[in-house]
């Protein structure tokens, strides 16, 4: 290291520049206090600030920003999903996406790669041919293409999938795309930030006050703060944030493990998703391959990573890519996917008024990073839920209107 | 590999089981409820609870008692002939002893002529 080097170092004008502030006080009230500095909390402090001009607001969370799913998941991004509900609302996140370096001014080295779900029976295709027209009925880039397309994308595939499950076609989408997931969560602080959001972690809510079914503020591990408007967007925590005001809903927390290998040559340009084999791959631009499985068996609300997931997924994706058989996974961990019984998210106002709900993400809530953040700040904004988000209330379960879901990831269906 | 030491069974692989959500009995009236509620709330909190997991292998059922925070498994039976509304009840009265909760509010009521659920073995 060249000593100009380390003299620019030292040199305090020349420092580092942080992303976001961070104050060493929390004030004793703010506008709209956001529980969890994921993407899905900072993105609603952003556009609170940029589209409605509420710039009071704190964002707590107990750990660091973007340190649960946010910076856990698998970092695809599509909008092929299968009820009108679930395409208007994905396809609008994948336009903030595109946008989203420009717009922010940070790069989230967004990349395009094409997204391959394969089918290995009838009814898989089946399923294929209904996404593919839903999709196609919203002007969304999607089709079905048959095992020769396969072979063209990736000639590295095994077609018959070791003759256990030979594959006969898949949903083909063509903008399904990878980006950095930490990188989102790091531009939304950065902008909400500059907007004057305070961002403050290492900060636990403990209690959330009510009165005569109106919130009145948030008890945290810090103090009392005094505020009318409370979101939750804190995805597997969810049912005990829920607890605090005695609101019940359907989320079940489960497990979602993930895991990466050494990095090897560039191979991969494709994601290649099989539900029936629950297994997700992409190469990373890093050249390691990062790859996902099914939910764990059973509800749990730690983050442990367990042997049985990396065996079991290995024994897929081999199957797939047998010459993938010397390559070394070297880190694996685990999500808590608040999941839905209908496999769509719960978004927006619930009975308690000033209480907001980002919830129900299970293993489908990075794509929807962006329009989540737009969502909730208009429903905050206007104390009513926004017109995309209108079928994913919380009273849907009530009333018998569940969305139906089938085209969200790693989830048996 | 994570093992389970269930009875009958010995030592087996966690694998082998498929689990089925949680032991819990149906309330005596829904009125107090919205029947939506009934059906799909759940309150997915980290406790101590007990579940009905399944040997496929077997086909026996299980009865296990887990702590869903730190995963750590501290009683496995065996749930055999707890299938009937009956054994059930008497299930549950076994189970809530340890509880703090009366067995009457647990177990719901055995309503005469109502088929029982499932076959007892």
């Amino acid at each position: 290291m060249s000593l100009r080097l380390l003299k620019y170092g030292f040199n305090e004008g020349y420092a580092e520049p942080r992303y976001f502030n961070t104050p060493d006080e929390l004030q004793s009230s703010y506008d709209v206090v956001i529980i969890g500095a994921g993407g899905h909390g900072l993105g609603c402090a952003y556009y609170l600030a940029k589209e409605h001009g509420i710039t009071n607001v704190a964002i707590l969370d107990q750990s660091y920003i973007g340190g649960g799913n946010t910076g856990r998941n698998t970092t695809i991004i599509r909008s092929n999903y299968l009820t009108p509900e679930g395409v208007k609302f994905y396809d609008a996140s994948l336009a903030l996406f595109k946008d989203f370096s420009e717009e922010l001014e940070f790069n989230i080295f967004y990349s395009e790669r094409g997204h391959f779900t394969l089918a290995h029976s009838d009814a898989t295709m089946r399923t294929s041919r209904w996404r593919a027209e839903v999709n196609k009925h919203y002007g969304i880039d999607s089709e079905v293409v048959y095992r020769d397309d396969i072979k063209q994308a990736c000639p590295e595939i095994d077609l018959d999938c070791g003759g256990n499950h030979p594959i006969m076609g898949a949903l083909y989408h063509a903008p399904g795309a990878v980006a950095r997931h930490d990188a989102v969560a790091w531009a939304y602080a950065k902008r909400a930030s500059e907007y004057g959001a305070e961002i403050h972690q290492r900060t636990e809510v403990t209690d959330i006050l009510t009165n005569n079914g109106k919130v009145t503020g948030v008890q945290t591990n810090r103090g009392v703060i005094n505020t009318e408007n409370v979101v939750s967007a804190v995805a597997g925590f969810t049912p005990r944030v829920l607890n605090m005001v005695d609101l019940k809903s359907p989320i079940e927390i489960f497990p979602l493990q993930a895991c990466v290998t050494e990095p090897i040559k560039p191979w991969l340009d494709t994601i290649i998703v099989s539900g029936s084999l629950h297994l997700y791959i992409s190469q990373s631009s890093r050249g390691e391959l990062v790859m996902g499985a099914s939910l764990d068996p059973m509800e749990l609300h730690d983050r442990r990573s367990s042997f049985e997931f990396v065996s079991g997924m290995a024994d897929q994706i081999l199957d797939m890519f047998p010459f993938l058989s010397g390559v070394k996974i070297v880190r694996q961990w685990a999500g808590l996917a608040d999941m839905t019984p209908d496999f769509a998210p719960v978004m927006g106002t619930t009975p308690i008024d000033g209480f907001y709900l980002d919830a129900g993400w299970g293993t489908w809530g990075f794509k929807a990073t962006p329009i989540c953040g737009k969502t909730m700040a208009a429903t905050v904004a206007n104390n009513k839920d926004h017109e995309l988000i209108k079928s994913f209330n919380l009273s849907r379960f009530v009333n018998y209107e569940l969305v139906g879901e089938k085209g969200a990831a790693s989830v048996g269906h | 590999m994570r093992w389970i030491t269930a009875p009958l069974l010995g030592r087996r692989p966690v694998t082998e089981f498929s689990i089925s959500g949680i032991l819990e009995p149906e309330p005596e009236t829904i009125d107090d409820r919205e029947p939506g509620q009934w059906v799909f709330d759940r309150n997915s909190l980290p406790i101590v609870r007990t579940e009905w997991w399944f040997h496929p292998g077997s086909q026996f059922w299980f009865l296990v008692e887990r702590n869903t925070m730190t995963d750590e498994i501290t009683e496995v039976r065996l749930a055999r002939g707890l299938t009937t509304e009956l054994d059930r009840e008497s299930a549950i009265e076994m189970d809530s002893e340890s509880s703090t909760k009366p067995a009457n509010e647990l177990a719901a009521p055995a309503e005469a002529g109502t088929p029982t659920a499932g076959g007892s073995n």
